[in-house]
């Protein structure tokens, strides 16, 4: 296969971050297929210099295309401005500010930039993929034209089916992984926890995966378990490698996501794929990413949520339907499906020009 | 804000029936809890939520954090922590006496310019009184 070089270019190039991992698996789809491609960076972690070249630096050709990584603000999208060659954009979706005025004022400010460049940038780009309806919608409402959806591409294992196993009446062993950030709603789950823990499942315990990368909000957190008498039972793992991640999705009876905002929410495909059934809100991306094969809630009051979580361990029939669409919905995102699909759409959107 | 009882939600494609939590336990307390952590809506112009936003940060907390997943490296921080707190100590103690004498000066400032105005009205008065003096006798 040949055509017009696809390079790409991402503002911070991380190993073991969602979108460092999609980037480096779309240059390897590309390259497999036979496109040149090379990825243009602002700033990358050390283990990934060899990777890619600095933006500013880069030589490419006129008929070549880009194709920009949007998460964060960055110079990288002025510079883009200025370009000759065709621009295509994957969205990877900017949190709403308004989650982190309170906590983090610079992050916040930071994403309103980012806003204002998603703008700027919508009358230079030909044509965009999102991760998810949601963001598509937001690629639009910002002026964007050509829009698709997409598959994010990331580490999956081979499915693990755990239909046999049960939720335990008493001390079901809750889960999320997701950084603390306000977004992610994690006081939402120790407040679920703590309801719980005061009505059918006093030994319910919560672990939360996730780096403190707002450090204010996390300590709230850990002040809320202590107020609501639950910090025993609340584990704050932080980042983990992924063998302790792999554990966290093996010892867990359920995942309880109850996020306001999330551009997909791989955690909940990648629980799926562990045979985890997930409650979650029906908030931002996750209900669409999460389709029938979770518990879906309206409503995150306490109450509503140990509820959920306490009818999953009376109910072993659907638990064992939850884990088996689980399967399937995480088999739609292996990266031996979602990698040609994406290549495919990719290929059509450089090829349109 | 309304108890709910029990919820309708979907799964598999159908409806579940939530039923309400046996022995209804209070929650008043962990939704209170819950809506202290909400976040703060600043729409613009609205001098009330910015002030709550630098209320949430204007407490300085000097003591850089020392959780590590690296014991050796935890400890690293709390020995540096430790051998440079007198020097950031004093540092802050030096920065604060050197705010509060910046604002003992701005205020004696502001003191002796309301004198030098009231003098000067009040010379402006003298001379304006000479002045009409002058064109009575003259």
């Amino acid at each position: 296969m040949s055509g017009p070089a696809i390079h790409q270019l991402v503002p911070s190039f991380v190993p073991g971050d969602a979108i460092g991992s999609h980037v480096r698996r779309v240059r390897r789809l590309l390259q497999d297929a036979g496109i040149e491609s090379r990825t243009f960076v602002s700033a990358a972690h050390p283990d990934l210099k060899n990777e890619c070249e600095p933006y500013r630096r880069a030589s490419v050709k006129a008929d070549d295309v880009l194709l920009y990584h949007l998460s964060c603000s960055d110079s990288m999208a002025g510079w883009l401005l200025s370009q000759p060659q065709r621009l295509l954009v994957d969205y990877h979706n900017i949190t709403e500010p308004r989650w982190f005025d309170r906590w983090a004022p610079l992050a916040a400010h930071d994403m309103r930039l980012a806003r204002l460049q998603m703008g700027t940038l919508a009358s230079r780009t030909e044509a965009a993929v999102a991760h998810s309806r949601f963001s598509a919608q937001e690629l639009e409402a910002h002026g964007y034209n050509n829009v698709e959806v997409a598959p994010l591409l990331f580490a999956l294992p081979a499915g693990v089916d755990r239909t046999d196993r049960p939720v335990p009446e008493r001390g079901a062993r809750w889960l999320f992984v997701g950084r603390l950030a306000p977004n992610k709603c994690q006081q939402a789950i120790i407040g679920a926890l703590a309801a719980a823990r005061r009505g059918p499942d006093p030994d319910a315990t919560l672990t939360l995966v996730g780096g403190r990368t707002i450090g204010p909000f996390a300590d709230e957190l850990q002040r809320l378990a202590g107020e609501l008498g639950v910090a025993a039972a609340v584990r704050f793992a932080d980042h983990v490698p992924d063998a302790e991640l792999e554990a966290a999705y093996r010892d867990a009876d359920v995942f309880v996501c109850l996020s306001r905002h999330e551009g997909f929410g791989a955690p909940v495909i990648e629980a799926m794929a562990r045979g985890v059934p997930v409650v979650a809100l029906r908030a931002a991306a996750v209900p669409e990413t999460a389709g029938d094969a979770a518990l879906v809630l309206d409503d995150d009051d306490p109450a509503v949520v140990a509820a959920a979580v306490c009818h999953l361990a009376t109910h072993s029939d659907l638990v064992a339907g939850l884990r088996r669409a689980g399967l399937e919905r995480a088999a739609q995102h292996a990266p031996g499906r979602a990698g040609p699909a994406l290549l495919r759409q990719l290929l059509d959107l450089a090829g349109g020009g | 804000m309304p108890v709910p009882t029990s919820a309708v939600v979907r799964a598999l494609g159908e409806d579940v029936v939530l039923e309400p939590l046996p022995g209804a336990p209070d929650l008043t307390d962990v939704r209170d809890a819950l809506e202290r952590l909400a976040p703060v809506e600043l729409a613009p112009g609205d001098v009330r939520a910015a002030l709550a936003v630098v209320a949430e940060h204007a407490t300085l907390n000097p003591y850089a954090a020392l959780t590590s997943r690296h014991p050796a490296i935890a400890r690293l921080k709390l020995v540096t922590r430790k051998l440079t707190f007198f020097v950031a100590h004093s540092l802050a103690v030096q920065v604060t006496d050197l705010a509060h004498a910046l604002l003992v000066a701005g205020a004696a400032t502001a003191d002796r310019l309301e004198l030098l105005e009231e003098e000067n009205a009040r010379l402006r008065h003298d001379l304006d009184e000479l002045r009409r003096r002058q064109g009575t006798t003259s």
